[in-house]
């Protein structure tokens, strides 16, 4: 019995710590993505300074996020995406409107895509 | 390298505690669904060792799932036997009173090759004397022979035969196990007498001693280098 109850234990807390981890990734994300969109805003108005230094906070936010994101996410994903960060911010510091744009829609992507791989749906489980 | 050092190490003793808790089943003729957890853990835990970009956690939860998963259908089958026949099938009698059940063999994909190897490993080659021949869940053939075709035994033959009991070892490597000299209701005293007819100072020189219930003793000394 004893065994059986340390099993159904177990299968709770791991399904715990997925939901946990759903709700963590995407609060993340969600904060992550409205410094984006700010960004953005703030960009297409020509505010560069406000723009930069709302970029430089989603960086911060994803950064200090790392030593979670490492133990959950494949370590290649967040690479790419710490790339594209510093891409999207190399072109913020050029006040390239163009290169701008094509950098926020490609963070905004990988931001999407990683809290698209933590939660189970039809498509991500099959 | 560090890296995968620790995790290999992780691993390894995750699997070992996994294994340990799924009990001796696992270590001896393995069921279906036993089958399939041994092959996973084995598949999944090797991830994270060979790609460490990959996080350790992808193969620790799977290893910790599947334990979880063996232990509640391991439960399942030991309490509901319509659960244990769903999960583990049914044996067949392939032979039956000398006569080969060629219907049953079809249905187990089991080969007269396969029967015949079987019947050589357990040293039988007249199916004519085979009572029953069970193939098991786990896929071992197990035979029962006629009375008459059994090797006879002292009961038999009407003969008593002693009963020595259990031989329990008392000295392992030079170490006196003294709850087991407790469980032959043997001490100290008896064992230094013992070890005293065989010229022996002390037990660390003894590799191996056992005794049973009617005091009859394996000994071995360590060899000397």
């Amino acid at each position: 019995m004893k065994k059986e109850l340390f099993a159904v234990l177990m299968l709770v807390i791991i399904i715990a710590a997925c939901i946990f981890n759903v709700y963590y990734v995407s609060r993340m994300t969600e904060e992550i993505l409205e410094l984006i969109s700010l960004s953005e805003q703030d960009a297409l108005a020509g505010d560069w300074a406000s723009a930069v230094a709302s970029a430089e906070e989603a960086v911060k936010l994803w950064e200090g996020a790392e030593e979670y994101t490492h133990i959950f996410i494949r370590h290649s994903e967040i690479d790419s995406t710490t790339d594209e960060f510093y891409s999207m911010l190399a072109e913020l510091y050029k006040e390239d409107m163009g290169g701008v744009k094509a950098a926020y829609k490609a963070v905004s992507s990988r931001i999407k895509s990683i809290i698209k791989m933590e939660i189970p749906t039809f498509g991500t489980v099959f | 390298m560090a890296i995968i050092f620790i995790r290999t190490v992780i691993v390894f003793v995750a699997i070992l505690i996994s294994m340990r808790i799924m009990g001796k089943r696992q270590l001896g003729e393995l069921e279906l669904s036993e089958l399939v957890v041994a092959v996973l853990i084995s598949d999944m835990a090797a991830h994270p060792l060979q790609d460490i970009g990959v996080p350790l956690i992808n193969g620790l939860v799977p290893i910790i799932t599947l334990l979880c998963c063996e232990l509640l259908i391991t439960a399942g089958t030991v309490k509901s036997i319509r659960f244990r026949v769903l999960m583990c099938g049914k044996p067949s009698m392939i032979v039956e009173n000398g006569k080969i059940n060629q219907r049953e063999m079809e249905k187990n994909r089991f080969t007269i090759d396969e029967l015949t190897e079987e019947l050589r490993k357990q040293s039988v080659t007249d199916i004519s004397k085979i009572k029953y021949a069970i193939l098991e869940t786990n896929g071992s053939l197990n035979i029962i022979l006629f009375p008459a075709e059994t090797p006879v035994t002292p009961a038999v033959m009407n003969i008593s035969v002693p009963d020595p009991g259990m031989p329990i070892i008392v000295i392992n490597n030079g170490r006196v196990l003294d709850n087991n000299l407790k469980i032959l209701g043997l001490d100290q005293k008896w064992l230094s007498a013992q070890l005293k007819t065989r010229k022996i100072k002390d037990a660390s020189e003894v590799f191996l001693m056992m005794a049973d219930d009617s005091k009859q003793i394996y000994f071995a000394a360590k060899e000397v280098e």
